[in-house]
């Protein structure tokens, strides 16, 4: 894994039969090795925003193509998350190297940025939240709904309670709400650049 | 890892990007492998994100959390995500099959403005019904009753079987003045209404409003705001048993015909408007009287604003009754 550019490979392109090695590699149970998919792609997700990186979602992509490319080229690979994880901060690392080199093009200007939304963009973002929280299987949003219902004391409660309900841990939850949640922020991406676009 | 900090102040100086290759490489493997220590990293982000939102942050920790989080457009949305996710006026939109049939309708008619086809056989019967129920209390009504009515019917869509409990609170505290003992009832301060003992019989479950018990009303006296400058901000606060939270907006004076009421986070969002209200008469004055569902707000600071109506005449706003609530947990 010495250089992430040589195997991000743009000519490959995923295959069904690649995706399948992948997910087999994940867990031999088809159920599960989805749920492991789904945990490993927001824990790429995170990784890439907590770095600072400009397009986390491009690069979870990245990265998992590399790992499927990987298996299917027949690379046995003994842990699957760990392993993203090594090509993701070798590509992280390579990203750093381009935005220096950028960023030496350009004077360095501090920018103060606070949300001050105008009663517009509020009403927008919350149209756009409604239309991507509908969009949300009936499960799903019940789950997004109750995991931010109420305050404090409230909320803590609440999320035992869910938990308690769907019959798995607060932190299996707290995991399925951050991916609910990932789903919710692109979904209202596109929806604002829509509206905006009107 | 050589600092000499605990693992939490750890996650947060990661969370914020301000922690040396090394230090970042030990967390990220640990969560790569261990699906519980990310859940607890993504647990740290929301409290951080939410204590930004709540001003909990000190200085420092504010211009870091912003220099990390809206700097960047992925996790920025994040932000305002929450924000919208956890603002009140979210926290009354439930999933369709929860809501209070006025929001379905409201929801209804706005979708047939906006021209969606295929909701306009549905609008046009929810139109005609609104029509004959309008008719219907024209003629069954005179003005007053149909404002309790109204009253009635929010409190219907509360618990529709049974008649509510009353809990006469005392009017709003300001947080830390001396409230008075619920063992001697006040009622000589000036506008304060009598007081009855709070602490209504408990359910004899024990536990929150469920569809069998009895819906309890608590009684809330809001003074405008124009008398209240200066004053520490009013604070009610809602037992976890009430289910319609009654409050009577004093007025300085009665010169309209009728009122309308919006409630607002402050300074912020619409929740709801209560049109074509009726002040009513109280020793000394007049109030109109607005009822809420306790499960459509939450703990935060909210305003009232009131605006009033004679006919042919444009509304003009009066008075507007900022306030805190405290929903006290059960």
């Amino acid at each position: 894994m010495a250089d992430v550019s040589t195997n991000l490979k743009k000519d490959w392109a995923l295959t069904q039969a690649a995706f399948d090695k992948l997910l087999t590699s994940l867990d031999d149970d088809r159920e599960l090795a989805a749920e492991k998919y789904e945990v490993l792609r927001s824990k790429l997700s995170r990784f890439f925003q907590w770095r600072d990186c400009p397009s986390p979602e491009d690069h979870t992509d990245d990265v998992l193509n590399i790992v499927a490319r990987k298996i299917s080229e027949g690379e046995t690979i003994e842990n699957v998350s760990s392993y993203a994880y090594g090509v993701a901060r070798m590509l992280c690392k390579e990203i750093r190297k381009k935005q220096e080199a950028e960023q030496r093009a350009f004077t360095n200007i501090p920018i103060t940025v606070q949300i001050n939304q105008s009663d517009d963009e509020k009403d927008s973002l919350h149209e756009c939240l409604d239309k991507c929280i509908g969009k949300l299987p009936d499960e799903s949003r019940e789950l997004i709904i109750g995991y931010y219902q109420g305050d404090k004391r409230e909320k803590i409660d609440q999320r035992q309670v869910l938990a308690a309900k769907y019959n798995i841990t607060l932190n299996a939850l707290r995991i399925n709400a951050c991916r609910i949640r990932d789903k919710l922020e692109i979904c209202i991406d596109e929806c604002l650049k829509t509206v905006r676009a009107t | 890892m050589a600092r000499n900090i605990n693992h939490d102040d750890l996650i947060s100086l990661y969370l914020l990007g301000e922690l040396s290759e090394q230090e970042q490489h030990q967390i990220e493997k640990g969560y790569f492998e261990d699906d519980d220590y990310f859940a607890q990293l993504l647990s740290a982000e929301d409290e951080l994100i939410e204590r930004y939102l709540r001003h909990e942050l000190s200085e420092g920790e504010r211009s870091r959390f912003e220099k990390a989080f809206l700097g960047n457009p992925r996790r920025r949305r994040r932000v305002e995500t929450y924000q919208a996710l956890i603002s009140p006026a979210r926290q009354i939109r439930q999933p369709l099959k929860d809501r209070p049939s006025y929001l379905i309708w409201l929801d209804a008619l706005r979708t047939f403005l906006s021209g969606n086809g295929k909701i306009i056989p549905v609008a046009l019967a929810l139109l005609l019904l609104a029509v004959l129920a309008g008719l219907w209390l024209y003629t069954k009504n005179s003005a007053p009753q149909r404002e309790v009515a109204a009253n009635r019917a929010e409190q219907h869509e509360v618990k529709p079987e049974s008649s509510p409990q009353i809990v006469q609170n005392p009017p709003a505290t300001p947080p830390g003045a001396n409230r008075p003992s619920e063992e001697n009832p006040q009622g000589t301060a000036p506008g304060r209404k009598a007081q009855r003992d709070q602490r209504q019989p408990r359910l004899e479950n024990g536990s929150g409003p469920g569809p069998q018990q009895t819906p309890i009303v608590a009684t809330f006296m809001l003074i405008p705001g124009t008398l209240q400058r200066g004053a520490e901000l009013r604070t009610i606060e809602v037992r976890p048993d009430v289910t319609l939270i009654r409050l009577e907006l004093g007025l300085l004076e009665n010169d309209f015909s009728t009122y309308t009421v919006v409630l607002s986070q402050a300074g912020g969002r619409q929740i709801r408007k209560w049109p074509e209200l009726k002040a009513q008469s109280r020793a000394g004055g007049a109030v109109v009287v607005v009822n809420l569902p306790a499960r459509q707000i939450t703990s935060g600071v909210f305003e009232f604003s009131l605006y009033g109506v004679n006919s042919g005449h444009d509304a003009q706003e009066v008075e507007d009754y900022q306030f805190r609530v405290i929903k006290i947990p059960s």
